[in-house]
């Protein structure tokens, strides 16, 4: 667009916004400034965008302004916290070798399988009258011992000398 | 001198969490800004601004540089504002300070331009209020475009980045936007 030329109303309408946001192209901003310089109606839409693009800036602004704004940082730093130590445990992930992980989840197997089971809850300390207490078991062969792993429950199977 | 935005990223990315933060304080007010124009309530533009900047630091590693950071924290507040609107949308409850335009005159402004002048106070806080109430009233669309435009005084460019949009749609909703706000105010203008 030649700035020569001098522009109608209508071609100034249209390029308004873009006049007062100082987004045309130096040719096409004085063009416009050139037209609105002798142009009554123009220059006055100039002026009310101008108007309204400070009315608005002034009310947010200022409502901005008046924001407090010190939690910001304390709340973002503890983000930022949980953040880095969620990085620095994939990290730390990502250094131990296959052959590491591996090692460890076979000794938490062996750990699991070789554990005893839980004692059943005794129901007193002391034993009680016509309670017997087994103290040793000598596992010559004449006891056997059946473990229930679901109920913990054990039972003792005792057979004299002969077997029976 | 103060460092560039580009600086800080590299530093904070290295771990310098100070350099984090001189980013989070050099924008912080302007996100709360954009964040308050959008959703019209103090709360919800403070958790707007504590998720931004902990989203960004989540993200930093991805941001590239290509574009400004403000451009690119701007995108994700914005997103978050958007979110937070659908959020609204389904759970329509007035919080507390939903309407904080109801607040007395001499609350308003914190830097008061009339203190000794009642009824120029008075009338800017009712300007500042219709034109609060104008703003809110248009599309989100159009309420960020105006917000980016105005008080954030970004490029249509940078606009375009921000809303992820033609430049062209920027210029039309920025035109739409205005002439929405002129009908409402043409009398205060």
């Amino acid at each position: 667009m030649s700035a020569e030329r001098v522009m109608t109303c209508a071609e100034v309408e249209g390029l308004l916004d873009a006049f007062v946001d100082a987004e045309l192209p130096a040719p096409a901003l004085l063009a416009v400034a050139r037209h609105a310089g002798g142009c009554e109606a123009c220059d006055a839409a100039v002026r009310e965008l101008t108007a309204l693009r400070e009315a608005v800036e002034r009310s947010v602004v200022a409502e901005a302004e008046a924001l407090d704004l010190a939690r910001v940082w304390p709340a973002v730093s503890q983000g930022v916290e949980r953040h880095d130590a969620r990085v620095e445990w994939r990290r730390r992930l990502r250094t131990v070798p296959a052959w590491g992980v591996a090692l460890a989840v076979a000794a938490s197997a062996v750990l699991w399988l070789r554990s005893p089971e839980p004692e059943p809850a005794r129901l007193a300390a002391a034993p009680r009258r016509n309670q017997a207490v087994i103290e040793r078991i000598d596992s010559s062969g004449h006891f056997e011992l059946r473990r229930d792993r679901k109920y913990g429950t054990t039972l003792i199977m005792v057979s004299d000398q002969a077997g029976k | 001198m103060a460092s560039s935005d580009w600086e800080l990223v590299q530093r904070a990315r290295a771990g310098d969490r100070d350099a984090f933060r001189e980013l989070v304080e050099r924008y912080q007010r302007k996100i709360a800004a954009l964040a308050l124009g959008m959703l019209r309530s103090r709360e919800d533009a403070l958790d707007i601004v504590q998720e931004t900047f902990t989203k960004a630091y989540q993200s930093l590693d991805r941001f590239k540089g290509d574009a400004a950071f403000y451009t690119w924290v701007y995108r994700i507040a914005y997103n978050l504002c958007v979110d937070q609107q659908r959020r609204a949308a389904k759970e329509p409850l007035l919080t507390l300070d939903a309407d904080e335009d109801a607040r007395p005159a001499h609350a308003l402004p914190a830097d008061d331009p009339h203190p000794d002048q009642p009824f120029a106070r008075a009338r800017d806080a009712e300007i500042a209020r219709r034109v609060r109430e104008a703003i809110r009233d248009l599309t989100p669309d159009h309420r960020a475009v105006i917000l980016l435009r105005e008080l954030e005084g970004l490029s249509y460019a940078e606009i375009s980045q921000v809303l992820e949009c033609p430049k062209g749609t920027v210029m039309s909703r920025l035109h739409y936007a205005r002439r929405q706000l002129q009908r409402r105010l043409r009398e205060l203008l």
